[in-house]
């Protein structure tokens, strides 16, 4: 039986199979999303409360995880709202473009500590793009219909997100060789 | 970008994002939450419905007004009393009542106000 399904039928054991197969998945977007491990557990419980509460609006001619994935974006928009954050893409026309397998170098040689930092220093569109695209190994049209921008955008943030990230880490070497 | 650089990525996003896992209680707290939800769901529409009961047994038993008859040997008393039949008074009459002691009101302040215009 799908989950939807479940849920529909029985809402406690559908709950409780969804925090099993979804809500550490939902975790790890809430945890790129958030400033901190408290407010992304807040998101994930909001977005399977809401899940649990508006089954009945799934179509499931769609993906279930975009579904859940689109409840904790809109309810992270709401949360930036009220702090009156507005979500900047970040200007990147200033970065230089990456030397061939220079990327390849740095990133391997730094550890996940830097590069999760590298990435929080990124602002939250390019982050968003960042953990779709590697964290859910989702394709390009696949975030472009989840994010529902054209996918000639996805690349671009991708882009952009890339060549930050580089700077950063190439800005952390330099800072600790010195 | 090459497909070397997409797998680091990938590995490396997702040792960073994954270290942490929801706690045991969570499911036990998102059940929990839902049973209080349903609870207060089901209190709110049992009041409204209480409320609705009410009303209509206000609006629909007659409150029988003049049934006793009179003990008064007045001539004039009994014979007033005996050719009027005695009055029932619903809840809907005390709405209608109130609806016309608020309508005119209304009604006067539009007039004074379009007099005033004038």
């Amino acid at each position: 039986m799908e989950i939807w399904e479940e849920l529909k039928k029985n809402k406690e054991s559908g709950a409780r199979r969804l925090v099993d197969e979804y809500g550490n998945r939902l975790l790890g977007a809430a945890l790129a999303l958030c400033e901190n491990s408290q407010d992304a557990e807040d998101l994930v419980f909001r977005t399977l409360e809401q899940a649990v509460k508006k089954i009945h609006q799934f179509n499931p001619e769609y993906s279930f995880f975009n579904w859940l994935y689109t409840i904790l974006r809109n309810f992270r928009k709401m949360d930036l709202r009220k702090k009156r954050l507005l979500l900047p893409v970040g200007s990147t026309e200033d970065l230089p473009e990456i030397p061939a397998n220079s990327f390849t170098d740095v990133i391997t040689g730094t550890s996940d500590d830097t590069i999760e930092d590298g990435l929080r220093a990124l602002s939250e569109t390019l982050r968003e793009v960042i953990v779709l695209r590697y964290y859910y190994d989702k394709t390009l049209a696949e975030i472009a219909s989840l994010l529902n921008i054209p996918e000639g955008t996805v690349k671009s943030r991708l882009y952009n997100a890339h060549k930050s990230l580089y700077k950063f880490l190439t800005l952390k070497r330099g800072s600790h060789h010195e | 970008m090459n497909e070397k650089i997409e797998a680091i990525l990938a590995e490396k996003v997702k040792s960073c994002f994954s270290t942490r896992q929801l706690p045991e209680s969570f499911a036990d707290s998102l059940i929990s939450s839902y049973r209080r939800r349903m609870r207060n769901f089901r209190l709110k529409i049992y009041g409204v419905i209480c409320i609705l009961i009410m009303a209509l047994t206000w609006a629909i038993i007659p409150v029988k007004h003049n049934e006793d008859k009179p003990v008064n040997n007045d001539a004039q008393l009994i014979s007033a009393s005996e050719s009027k039949p005695s009055q029932e008074i619903t809840g809907l009459m005390i709405l209608g009542l109130l609806r016309d002691c608020i309508l005119p009101r209304r009604n006067n302040k539009k007039r004074e106000e379009s007099s005033n215009g004038n």
